[in-house]
């Protein structure tokens, strides 16, 4: 395999306005703005988002119990995640508790669903990068270059894992892309003897590609210097900021159920809470050069987009769900997350390109608990929902999107019409960081106003880590691609670099 | 030949879901027609990319139906398209992961059985900015029409 293109040669350009279009590798429209003092060096950068759509507005006046499904059609990259969160706001507000045998199902689709998109995501997404170089030309810099370097059988593998996984879904959900399986109180069918003993056997594939796939990561990326010391420079993607994911009663994490664990810069716990009382911690800052929010802690405050103890701001991803785990809850994922943290020096870890290793970890996580799960004749239980007799009128649930936890929270009528509606999405929690690391590494990279298309994508390698999905978090679903890097220099004047003039 | 015919498109979102509602009424017009039932499989699909891959590996021809935002056209223009056009329509191409050209390609290596034949229509439309947005009378008004031109071109009804 051909050695990795990291560095290209800069260049120098005199215009006024630069743009890099199309950006690749995500979903939404975004937009950067570098400021550049009068030396060409980076005095301020805005990650930006431009769509909004109403998505609130259109779920009121409709049957509350119809939001499960209605929310899957927001994004088609986590409906899962929605799905749930949904279902889990209507346990509550229907105030009844699902059987084990249906919370058991609705995690088993939901491991499976984490593993088709981190997989997707690593693959697609992030290795490209590493594989073929950030300086690799942006014909080659993608999965069908990555398959070229690797080789077909892996990207055989590939494909494979993601439609199995697929199938999982459509098996226990009905539907594999935009579920109609929970309910509140349970779920539409129980788990046959037949889906189980397939699924079994699928778990076992995953579990064995989620340990290649790690080993990939360790013989391309942790193997060279290079990679690991652009990793580990904490002048680059490096910041310090508190960090919030689902954990169990061991302080495990989980895609689920749980409590939402927030740690500190110091990986102290700073707080813990329910579903019912995210509200208490959580409070959302519009800014007026952006559509999507910025939430942060409440009990810290809107520091604005600052890192370090004073910053209010949380991440919320596969980085931050290994800081708030004291470990993982299946023996294989554990050995990885030690080995981690003993690399990488320990929980937090504040590196955000270890978010792609952090990927890997869940994702045999993600595999060995759908075995478990899966192994367990529990799930066969016909009883798979308890009928609801009132309605409380509100109702939160949260969960661990791949990208992030994700909170939904209703309101409804005497009727049970949707009232009021609130959505805090993976993508949002991360907004704040995304366009901190973005100053950063574009502060650290851009130099004398010397540019280049490694550069370019090495800025963009930053919302990579994040996989953010702007389809949700603004709630829109833009089919054009869209993004752009504007440089904007002190004295007003802006310059464009379009992506297709330097690559 | 084992056909599939794929509608694509966010079916809450104004304009947008107008691939969807063509597909439905193409279906009507085979359903209603003499022609065998077996061979042909209609789809929705709510991306594209590597999941419409997924969707169309296995079958000899299909037929994709997005909308399309390119300013070339009236608002309410039906437009066949040709494979460099991937990029533009609305969902074919699904950006979270690859775009439906490189799908294509990826399949093709991967020994996947990728369409030997591809045709994708796309209806101009206009910009949908709120899921409150209803469908533009434009748009709705060429549906019957859309189904009926892609049903003689595909099926000869």
């Amino acid at each position: 395999m051909a050695e990795p293109i990291i560095f290209d040669e800069k260049k120098k350009t005199d215009k006024k306005q630069l743009t890099i279009a199309p950006g690749s590798r995500l979903d939404g429209h975004v937009k950067i703005e570098i400021f550049l003092d009068d030396k060409g060096d980076v005095d301020e950068t805005y990650f930006q988002v431009v769509e909004l759509r109403g998505f609130e507005e259109f779920c009121k006046g409709r049957p509350v119990e119809e939001m499960p499904r209605i929310t899957t059609a927001l994004c088609g990259i986590c409906p899962w995640a929605h799905h749930l969160a949904s279902t889990k706001a209507l346990d509550m507000m229907f105030d009844v508790t699902p059987p084990k045998a249906a919370l058991m199902a609705r995690e088993a689709a939901y491991c499976a669903h984490q593993v088709h998109s981190h997989v997707s995501h690593f693959y697609a997404l992030a290795a490209p990068d590493f594989v073929l170089g950030p300086a690799a030309p942006v014909e080659k810099r993608n999965v069908v270059g990555l398959i070229e370097a690797v080789g077909v059988e892996l990207g055989k593998e590939v494909l494979h894992t993601r439609v199995l996984a697929q199938k999982i879904q459509e098996r226990i959900g009905g539907r594999a892309t935009h579920p109609v399986h929970g309910l509140p109180g349970g779920n539409s069918k129980p788990l046959t003897k037949e889906d189980q003993a397939w699924i079994l056997e699928q778990s076992k594939t995953f579990v064995g590609f989620a340990q290649k796939s790690l080993q990939i990561f360790n013989d391309i990326v942790l193997a060279n210097k290079t990679y690991l010391d652009i990793i580990t420079n904490k002048d680059l993607y490096c910041h310090d900021s508190y960090h919030m994911g689902l954990v169990d009663e061991n302080n495990h994490m989980n895609f689920y159920d749980g409590k939402v664990r927030v740690v500190d810069q110091k990986g102290k716990e700073f707080a813990k809470f329910d579903a019912a009382h995210y509200l208490d911690e959580i409070a959302e800052q519009p800014l007026p050069w952006s559509y999507l929010k910025f939430p942060y802690l409440r009990k810290v405050g809107w520091k604005g987009l600052v890192d370090g103890p004073d910053s209010g701001l949380a991440r919320a991803a596969c980085l931050s769900r290994l800081n708030v785990s004291e470990g993982m809850a299946t023996p294989l994922a554990n050995a990885e997350w030690d080995r981690y943290m003993s690399t990488l020096g320990g929980t937090p870890v504040q590196f955000t390109l270890a978010t792609h290793w952090a990927r890997l970890v869940e994702t045999l996580y993600a595999a060995e608990r759908l075995k478990e799960l899966v192994e367990n004749n529990d799930i066969l239980d016909p009883h798979v929902r308890n009928i609801p007799t009132t309605n409380k009128g509100e109702g939160m649930g949260i969960v661990e999107a791949p990208r992030g936890t994700l909170i939904h929270h209703y309101r409804s009528d005497e009727n049970g019409m949707v009232t009021t509606v609130n959505l805090i999405v993976a993508t949002a929690f991360n907004h704040g960081a995304i366009c901190i690391d973005t100053d950063k590494v574009a502060r650290g990279l851009i130099k004398n106003g010397e540019v280049s298309p490694g550069i370019f994508n090495m800025i963009e390698m930053v919302f990579r880590c994040y996989d953010p999905c702007f389809s949700c978090a603004t709630h829109s679903l833009p089919g054009q691609m869209p993004m752009q890097i504007e440089l904007i220099k002190r004295d007003g004047s802006k310059e464009v670099i379009k992506r297709n003039e330097l690559e | 030949m084992k056909t599939t015919i794929v509608g694509l498109g966010n079916p809450i979102l104004g304009d947008d879901r107008v691939g969807l509602l063509i597909m439905r009424e193409v279906e009507k017009l085979y359903s209603a027609s003499s022609k065998p039932l077996g061979d042909v499989v209609f789809q929705e699909a709510w991306q594209g990319g590597l999941l419409l891959l997924d969707q169309i590996d296995g079958f000899d021809h299909a037929v994709l139906i997005d909308s399309i935002v390119s300013g070339s056209y009236e608002v309410g223009t039906l437009i066949a398209l040709t494979p460099e056009d991937f990029r533009e329509t609305r969902h074919i191409s699904n950006l979270h992961d690859i775009n439906f050209g490189t799908a294509l390609k990826l399949g093709d290596k991967m020994g996947h059985k990728v369409p030997e034949k591809l045709d994708i229509f796309a209806v101009e439309v206009n910009v949908t900015h709120n899921f409150n947005d209803p469908i533009s009378p434009q748009v709705e008004a060429v549906i019957p029409r859309a189904a009926h031109e892609i049903a003689k071109r595909i099926f000869g009804l």
